[in-house]
């Protein structure tokens, strides 16, 4: 993990309350079309802007988010800062690499923002930590 | 008259210079039939015009089967009447309106998200030119455009509103243009939503309008895609159903966080559509729009921007 980077995000109380206590498949609904389940889990992530991306105005290329569920196809992250669709990330977990691309962004509150991922490659550093 | 078979065209695009080339019809409100205006060949003289700049309640059509030959009319002559000084601007502005809402009906029809980007870019540069002189009022040009409902019809206004915003603002140069394009492409999404469901009269279901709020984000996405869409098109494209107050949608950003561009476009996104006729309601007036709006100042809109805006349309209305 980078040193040089802060945890930005101020996690509103339901979300907080999510990550403490939820664990297991997530819940869902018909309008979502999800393909695969997804996974609530809790950790931290460094997601960098892919080189080959578009940047927006104001836009840091690199950050400290929390990963909040993951699912066969997809990944979904807390973040302090807006991602835009279509911009290609890349994920730097504690046993992986994953590159991904945002499909959608929710604000959940202010520096808050809720971020759901279409991922694209994955590598897994260390197989026997998902034993 | 049947709606069906005639389009409407703007006084303000008869020349003294050229034949139209199509018959023009004009027609009363109460009357059972048009009348035959001006003939394909005859050239208006300059008394002629001055008597259809003063009957503002003048309605002229021309046969939908004409439409065409229209455009080729005023497209064969629009460069020279943009650089002929003795043209009034609000001549002009009838006919860059009426040449901008066919090419976005023909490029959006195509579906060709680079095309779009690159004709709305010169069409763009055009209207920052008009919108430019400050002599054009909100009012005057409300009164040129054309309000039926249609996505192109709709977009081009939205470019001439935002570009009179934006240079009222005091943004000019490439960031006007920038501005104007962006007000051009804001509703590029709604090329992927049933034109069943945009033009539905009656309340929509959820589904439906989960589909229409899709829309910023569906442009944005193409807008991702062409390497000359700038960050301001992708923003007003992304952000103008955005509320200051975090309630829109598709992110739910508020204050700040939402971009000055985009403010600046749902001023005008609102203001258009509030005083354009829908399926399912009447045009309402500029006084009442603003009125509306009004009261959605610091939930919905920048105030700063909308009192820009209001000047600009109260300017007219007050005199």
């Amino acid at each position: 993990m980078s040193e040089s980077l802060s945890m930005l995000i101020q996690l509103t109380d339901g979300l907080r309350l999510t990550l403490d206590s939820e664990r297991g498949p997530s819940k869902t609904n018909l309008f979502e079309l999800r393909g695969s389940s997804r996974f609530r889990c809790c950790g931290k992530c460094v997601v960098t802007l892919s080189p080959d991306s578009f940047q927006m105005p104001g836009q840091a290329p690199q950050s400290l988010a929390i990963v909040r569920d993951l699912s066969r196809k997809g990944i979904g992250l807390i973040a302090h800062q807006q991602w835009y669709p279509e911009q290609m990330l890349n994920l730097l977990l504690e046993n992986a690499t994953v590159e991904a691309r945002v499909a959608r962004v929710r604000r959940a509150g202010p520096c808050c923002f809720e971020v759901g991922l279409i991922i694209v490659k994955h590598e897994l550093d260390r197989v026997a930590d998902f034993a | 008259m049947t709606s069906l078979s005639f389009i409407p065209i703007s006084p303000l695009t008869l020349s003294s210079l050229f034949p139209v080339g199509v018959d023009v019809y004009s027609w009363h409100t109460g009357a059972k039939d048009q009348i035959l205006f001006l003939a394909a060949d005859q050239i208006a003289t300059d008394d002629f015009l001055k008597k259809i700049a003063s009957a503002p309640e003048l309605k002229l059509f021309i046969s939908q089967n004409d439409g065409a030959e229209f455009q080729k009319y005023l497209r064969s002559h629009f460069d020279e009447w943009f650089e002929d000084d003795s043209i009034p601007l609000r001549n002009k502005t009838a006919m860059l309106s009426e040449v901008i809402r066919n090419v976005l009906s023909d490029e959006f029809g195509h579906n060709d998200s680079s095309s779009i980007v690159a004709t709305a870019k010169t069409l763009g540069s055009q209207v920052a030119n008009l919108a430019s002189h400050k002599s054009l009022t909100g009012s005057e040009l409300c009164h040129i455009l054309h309000h039926d409902y249609g996505t192109f019809t709709h977009s081009a206004n939205v470019g001439f509103y935002c570009s009179l915003l934006a240079a009222q603002l005091g943004y000019s140069g490439d960031e006007l243009e920038d501005i104007t394009t962006g007000g051009l492409l804001h509703d590029l999404g709604k090329l992927e939503i049933d034109e069943r469901v945009l033009n539905k009269p009656g309340k929509l279901d959820e589904f439906e309008l989960r589909t229409i709020k899709e829309h910023p984000l569906t442009g944005f996405r193409r807008l991702t895609k062409v390497k000359e869409a700038t960050p301001k098109q992708m923003l007003m494209t992304y952000q103008h159903h955005e509320r200051l107050d975090g309630k829109g949608y598709p992110v739910g950003i508020g204050g700040d966080e939402i971009d000055i561009v985009s403010r600046i476009c749902t001023v005008a996104d609102v203001f258009e559509a509030l005083t354009s006729n829908r399926p399912y309601r009447r045009s309402l007036s500029h006084k009442q729009t603003l009125e509306i709006m009004n009261e959605g100042v610091n939930e919905s809109f920048d105030k700063e921007v909308f009192q820009c805006w209001s000047s600009i349309v109260c300017r007219r209305l007050s005199k």
